[in-house]
């Protein structure tokens, strides 16, 4: 059932960065939402909940999109996987701390994305594309960040209230 | 933390070895796509399409209010232009004989000759690598992989792959896309790629020695391949660069679509 619900919110996200989110760009980007899903889901039940949510998060983007499908998942299984061995007092009692890792957690996706795509065809120039949509995209994801980690925890507290996740933070 | 057994790292290694094959499978031109993906997309294309209609409205209805008063003063100069305007009638109908002359040159074909439907763009690839876009019509319309795609201006992409009541669209400006172009003025054959590097502007390669080209030159689609019927038009050559040795040119298309702000587009559906 936590599987479903996580699935259909990272579904909804999509929605949103794709058909809401392409009015309301910020220097031409737009924010990459399903990773702030991710993101939240590690912060909030460790790196294995945040690896599996990772993998969900990169399976269904690329489903979308239709081509290179799987590229998306190593890049955000590792930012799950990190953003669970942030110890979670840090991240919440200094304000500046949610924005930056969302910040870092798209440029390390990203930079995944191209470094493994590269491998597989993909001829996207690394630096070009860091510049011009990588860095606009990671400030505007850092931005929206807080609001949708937020959301997250608050779903995940839920979802151990109701027994539907037992795994505990592995810090 | 307990350390993970044997099975789990045998799953892991599987996932990993189905994840390489995934990749690489799907990582060249695909139009045909699996029952999954039909079903993810199909489930998402209403959302899509209703939340960039509401923003269509919103954005009308926003634009509307702030330019109405720019709006009432633009009226009375125009209706003082009006008189102006009917001496200049005889000019045009000279303008329009002559582009009528121009059209044949170009072999255009004539709008009603093609079978076009319209449709509204309702979402676009995040992240930017991809230029692809969303379009909400698909199989149900009579939508097929390989359609051209245009807009009022001109080639805006292909048609990548459908499903029920959605399309993808891969545009011009994508770095998978290839366009057989035709210089308007010297007829010379060229290759028009997308290319992330140049800004959202399109490169232009001949595709003999001898091809020369230079700015202000327009190039048309020139049909030879599956895709795009001929005469269309694509851009308009922006710079030209040289190679060290002066042997071979290439140059930079600005494309006549406005990709950034693409709202409707017509798929051709009869070539």
């Amino acid at each position: 059932m936590r599987i479903l619900i996580i699935s259909i919110l990272i579904m909804v996200m999509y929605i949103l960065q794709t058909a809401l989110f392409t009015h309301i760009q910020f220097m031409g980007a737009r924010p990459d939402l399903v990773l702030t899903v991710v993101l939240g889901a590690g912060i909030s039940a460790g790196s294995i909940e945040g690896m599996t949510v990772g993998f969900l998060g990169g399976l269904l983007v690329d489903l979308f999109r239709g081509t290179f499908i799987g590229l998306s998942v190593p890049g955000k299984v590792l930012v799950g996987f990190l953003a669970g061995i942030l110890p979670r007092k840090v991240y919440t009692d200094y304000l500046w701390v949610p924005v930056a890792t969302a910040f870092l957690a798209t440029i390390i996706d990203q930079g995944v994305f191209l470094l493994l795509g590269s491998s597989f065809g993909l001829q996207q120039p690394f630096w070009t594309g860091l510049r011009k949509f990588v860095y606009p995209s990671a400030f505007y994801t850092a931005l929206l960040s807080p609001l949708i980690v937020y959301g997250v925890r608050n779903l995940y507290t839920d979802f151990r209230r109701r027994g539907w996740h037992k795994g505990q933070r592995l810090t | 933390m307990q350390r993970p057994t044997r099975w789990v790292w045998l799953v892991l290694i599987c996932i990993v070895i189905l994840l390489l094959v995934s990749i690489f499978s799907t990582s060249g031109n695909r139009y045909h796509i699996t029952v999954v993906e039909t079903v993810l997309r199909d489930v998402a294309s209403p959302f899509q399409n209703g939340i960039s209609s509401l923003i269509y409205r919103v954005n009308e209805s926003w634009e509307s209010l702030v330019h109405l008063q720019r709006l009432r003063q633009e009226n009375i100069i125009l209706k003082q232009k009006i008189a102006r305007l009917s001496a200049e009638n005889a000019l045009l109908e000279e303008s329009k004989r002559e582009n009528q002359r121009w059209a044949e040159l170009f072999e255009f074909k004539k709008s009603q000759d093609y079978q076009i439907l319209p449709a509204v763009v309702i979402g676009r690839t995040v992240p930017d690598w991809f230029s692809v876009i969303t379009i909400n019509k698909g199989k149900l319309d009579g939508v097929k992989p390989g359609m051209p795609v245009i807009s009022t201006d001109g080639v805006v992409g292909h048609i990548r792959q459908v499903n029920s009541n959605s399309a993808t669209v891969l545009l011009a400006i994508d770095s998978r896309s290839a366009i057989g172009g035709i210089i308007a003025d010297t007829r010379d054959y060229v290759l028009v790629e997308g290319d992330v590097a140049t800004n959202g502007l399109l490169r232009v390669k001949p595709l003999a020695q001898d091809v020369r080209f230079e700015r202000g030159a327009k190039v048309l689609t020139s049909g030879l391949g599956q895709i795009y019927p001929k005469g269309l038009l694509i851009g308009e050559v922006v710079e030209v660069e040289q190679d060290q040795y002066g042997l071979t040119i290439t140059g930079l298309l600005k494309p006549v679509a406005d990709f950034p702000r693409l709202e409707e587009v017509f798929v051709i559906l009869n070539k």
